[in-house]
């Protein structure tokens, strides 16, 4: 940009686009103005085709007139424009403004603001009485959400695929009655236009007396919403379903665990036999109490339920070792967490992360992590775990 | 001396045949023309400058018609003869 090429430099980018070596081309260069130096000298015009005829002027200096193409490849950029009459009515003010130029332009600007204004009520009209409506349908999808999702916490999977079947029928028991044949569906078409073939018969119908119709249109301009929010309706409650059909399968072995403890503590509840109490695996706690109140079945009840409330089931995060610590005090005890679990854990060293782990009570084992006996037998126990694995 | 001649010049001083010197000075004006159009000037030594002259929008009356026109900006060659050639011209 602005700068002025050398006679080297040019002759290298001559040579790259002839083929030539660029030396040759330099001095070519130089010969082919000389020429016409030497020509100019000879005071004879020379005239190159593409390029223009240089000649002599009177008062003995050169001109240079170029050649048309030549000139029209130089002024390339400004090629587009022509000359362009201006009328009468433009002053020499708004011409010192540079206005001249703007003005047809801005006129037609102008024309399309005015047209596109006056489209824009009829638009409006159009899409403001669907509106509230709107608002109507988004709230009643909520509040059909929130009771699905109340009614899926209660019921199970199974029942839940039942009750949702009634709920569309529901629905559309509601909104059909607000199809009669004589309602105007102006709207409807224009929002969506492919939803149902005999309705732009109705809609024609409904031309005749549309002004009277608008007001009530706005109760049931939910109905070109009708598809959409039950399309979302069924994709929710899809969604949901196979949620808690996945959550019932992965928690199903766990869940089956816990109400079998649960039912058979309530059934060593009921029974209040003395051979059920006998059963009942943390025994120095029951026989304890057999041994103090033997003949009151009802305390005895009440002491199986609350041992077996009492179970303590927590989740490992880490090590067994680690739970260990937390609930007795002590790391040696995991033994009896393992002995505990051993149908959910296999290994011992490879606990997988968030078992849920059945935490036995402390006296059941004899856990107590300030008697060193205690902890000793502890640690023959995972002595012996250690060498039953090795086998 | 017109296209024919000065080619036939050019090719006996440069040693090349017509039809090689026709299209090394075709390249060469390409190669002009190129450099022009980039806003660039180029600068022969013993001859003179190429250059290019821009000419904003002007507002003029068309003699012929009479009427005022706007007429366009645009780019011009201009050839800036040098001092050696000018001399040479008026030593004559």
């Amino acid at each position: 940009m602005n700068q002025t090429i050398a006679i080297s430099a040019f002759a290298g980018m001559l040579a790259r686009h002839s083929g030539y070596t660029a030396d040759f081309c330099e001095r070519f260069v130089h010969e082919m103005f000389k020429t016409v130096a030497d020509a100019i000298k000879d005071s004879t015009d020379v005239t190159i085709k593409g390029l223009g005829t240089f000649s002599v002027t009177a008062d003995g200096n050169v001109a240079f007139t170029p050649d048309a193409s030549f000139a029209a490849d130089i002024n390339a950029p400004f090629e587009c424009f022509e000359p362009e009459v201006l009328s009468d009515d433009i002053t020499d003010e708004q011409l010192l403004n540079g206005e001249t130029a703007d003005t047809p332009l801005s006129q037609h600007i102008d024309d399309n603001d005015t047209t596109e204004v006056s489209h824009a009520p009829s638009i409006d009209h159009d899409v403001e009485p669907e509106t509230p409506a709107d608002e109507q349908n988004d709230i009643q999808a909520d509040e059909r959400e929130e009771k699905a999702a109340d009614e899926q916490s209660v019921i199970t999977a199974d029942e839940h695929e039942e009750t949702t079947t009634p709920a569309p029928q529901e629905a559309d028991a509601t909104s059909s009655p607000s199809h009669s044949v004589n309602e105007s569906h102006e709207a409807e078409p224009a929002a969506c236009t492919s939803d149902i073939p005999t309705e732009p018969a109705s809609s024609l119908k409904a031309d005749d007396n549309a002004p009277a119709e608008l007001p009530t249109e706005t109760c049931y301009g939910h109905a070109p919403r009708r598809r959409p929010v039950w399309t979302f309706l069924a994709g929710a409650l899809i969604g949901a379903i196979a949620g808690a059909g996945a959550t019932y399968f992965i928690l199903a072995p766990r869940s089956n665990e816990v109400t079998a403890v649960a039912t058979t503590a309530t059934q060593e509840a009921t029974t209040a036999a003395p051979i059920a109490n006998d059963t009942i695996a943390p025994p120095t706690a029951t026989d304890s109490i057999q041994a103090t109140a033997p003949a009151n079945s009802a305390a005895k009840t009440e002491h199986d339920s609350t041992s077996a409330q009492a179970e303590v089931y927590d989740t490992i995060t880490s090590t067994l070792a680690q739970l260990s610590r937390k609930h007795y005090g002590s790391y040696e005890f995991w033994v009896y967490i393992y002995e505990e679990n051993k149908d959910i854990i296999a290994n011992p060293d490879l606990i997988e992360p968030n078992t849920r782990v059945r935490i036995p009570r402390p006296e059941k084992y004899g856990i107590d992590c300030h008697d060193r006996n205690s902890i000793n037998n502890a640690l023959k126990k995972s002595q012996e775990i250690a060498s039953q694995r090795k086998k | 001396m017109d296209n024919k001649q000065y080619i036939t010049q050019l090719s006996r001083r440069a040693t090349l045949n017509y039809k090689e010197t026709q299209l090394l000075v075709n390249s060469t004006i390409a190669m002009i023309t190129e450099v022009l159009s980039q806003n660039d000037s180029l600068a022969i030594p013993a001859f003179g400058t190429f250059s290019t002259d821009k000419r904003d929008e002007y507002i003029a009356v068309d003699p012929q018609s009479g009427h005022r026109m706007l007429y366009p900006p645009s780019i011009s060659p201009k050839f800036t003869p040098g001092t050696i050639l000018t001399k040479s011209i008026s030593n004559q």
